[in-house]
């Protein structure tokens, strides 16, 4: 079984949040974590995204423990939603109870949806994710998804 | 103690009188030093706590195939929510530390090493902007001379320009009389070439009437009128050796009369080619 991603593998940094964004290229990673690092916050955040989980092991060193993960996929494409699927089986169970959110990318185009989001619910719920829907490109949309991230309690 | 007080001579730089005496600073010192030492401590019982769980710790993933995720993830939130409660139970709020007076303290170290920080970059920032102000007035004073040095280029180059077309001119008007006179000293050759040619190699049939130049006409039906007068076949000759000069040869047919052949061939005015002999051309006298 190939490496899971541990919460607490290393003493967290005081007044700092890390967040780990996984999501395919083109689901717009580099989008919202440029929209995160926007926010004013009274602690350090931290970003780091990847295309797919388990994360590569040469870098696992210098690799800080993450606080936070955000799951994002883009509803358009099937490809992403599976790749997500995937992504959260090497997760570990601690992150599932508050410490990781689900983002839908592209809901605000229903008819180019490619899968139901009776499906995107369904998944969301096995794992008691909590979805924000939005469509990132959208500057209010990532203004209510980025005061929804950044906020002191989600 | 008047810390508020403390504060504020803090903030105006004022370092000597930290405290109200000696003595009250001397335990605010002690206060601090213990404090550091707190800190020491629960650094160390963190780490301590860490590597606990590092060890005992398994991490699990959540979403194995065959069972539901959900009861792992409840049950470890379980887990974690009955661990917190009786952390809180057991610890209180020791965490915090309880001299508030050392806290206010370094607080207010910490405030007036801020300040002191911020002065200096604002000093710094100071002098940046003044050095880039200079910068700024003088790259203006390059853009100005660089103006005038580009207006004075443009000014050379119309004048240049102007000089060049005058000459263009001139060049052209001579060119343009020595290509005349050489087309004229050229048609005057040819015109003495043909007369000469014409006089002494006259075709078959003209000999009889000097006159007739052109060979044709008094012996019309004696079936030498096909024939190319020589001065024809020399010019031929000619173009062909200027005009293709990697291909200068010619095909022989019936119009060349085969006694001029074999007259320029004899004086060496024109050779065979070495595999074809119906192919001849101008011995190349210009090169």
């Amino acid at each position: 079984m190939a490496e899971i991603l541990k919460y607490l593998a290393k003493l967290p940094t005081p007044l700092t949040a890390v967040t780990l964004i996984v999501g395919d290229e083109g689901a717009g990673t580099l989008e919202l974590a440029n929209l995160l690092l926007q926010q004013i916050t009274d602690y350090h955040l931290r970003v780091h995204t990847a295309t797919r989980l388990p994360l590569p092991e040469d870098g696992a060193a210098s690799r800080p423990n993450f606080d936070f993960v955000i799951f994002l996929l883009d509803i358009t494409r099937m490809e992403s939603f599976k790749q997500t699927e995937e992504a959260l089986q090497y997760v570990d169970v601690a992150y599932f109870h508050g410490r990781s959110c689900l983002i839908v990318n592209g809901a605000k185009k229903p008819d180019r949806w490619a899968n139901d989001y009776s499906i995107v619910e369904e998944l969301a719920n096995a794992y008691n994710l909590q979805i924000i829907c939005c469509q990132l490109e959208d500057e209010e949309d990532g203004a209510v998804v980025r005061r929804r991230l950044t906020a002191p309690a989600i | 103690m008047p810390y508020s007080a403390n504060l504020l001579t803090l903030m105006s730089g004022d370092a000597q009188n930290v405290a109200n005496g000696p003595e009250a600073s001397e335990d605010i010192t002690h206060a601090i030093e213990d404090l550091r030492i707190d800190i020491d401590k629960q650094k160390a019982l963190l780490q301590q706590l860490h590597s606990n769980v590092e060890k005992n710790f398994q991490c699990r993933a959540a979403g194995s195939r065959d069972s539901d995720p959900l009861v792992g993830i409840y049950q470890e939130q379980d887990a974690w929510l009955r661990g917190m409660i009786a952390a809180v139970q057991q610890r209180g709020d020791e965490l915090l530390p309880t001299n508030h007076g050392a806290c206010q303290e370094i607080v207010c170290r910490n405030l007036v090493e801020t300040c002191k920080q911020l002065e200096e970059v604002l000093a710094h920032v100071k002098s940046q902007k003044q050095d880039l102000e200079e910068e700024k007035k003088r790259v203006e004073q390059w853009l100005l001379e660089d103006k005038e040095v580009g207006r004075e280029l443009e000014k050379q180059i119309r004048l240049a320009s102007d000089m060049e077309n005058t000459s263009k001119k001139k060049i052209k008007a001579e060119l343009g009389g020595k290509y005349k006179k050489a087309h004229e000293y050229h048609i005057f050759l040819m015109q003495k070439m043909i007369e000469f040619v014409s006089e002494h190699f006259a075709p078959p049939g003209a000999e009889k009437g000097k006159q007739k130049r052109h060979g044709i006409g008094a012996l019309d039906t004696t079936g030498y009128a096909h024939l190319l007068p020589l001065y024809s076949f020399l010019e031929v000759l000619m173009n062909r050796c200027f005009e293709v000069p990697h291909d200068p040869y010619i095909q022989l047919s019936e119009e060349h009369w085969s006694e001029y052949v074999e007259l320029l061939l004899r004086c060496g005015i024109v050779v065979r080619h070495p595999n074809d002999s119906n192919l001849i051309k101008l011995v190349a006298f210009h090169l």
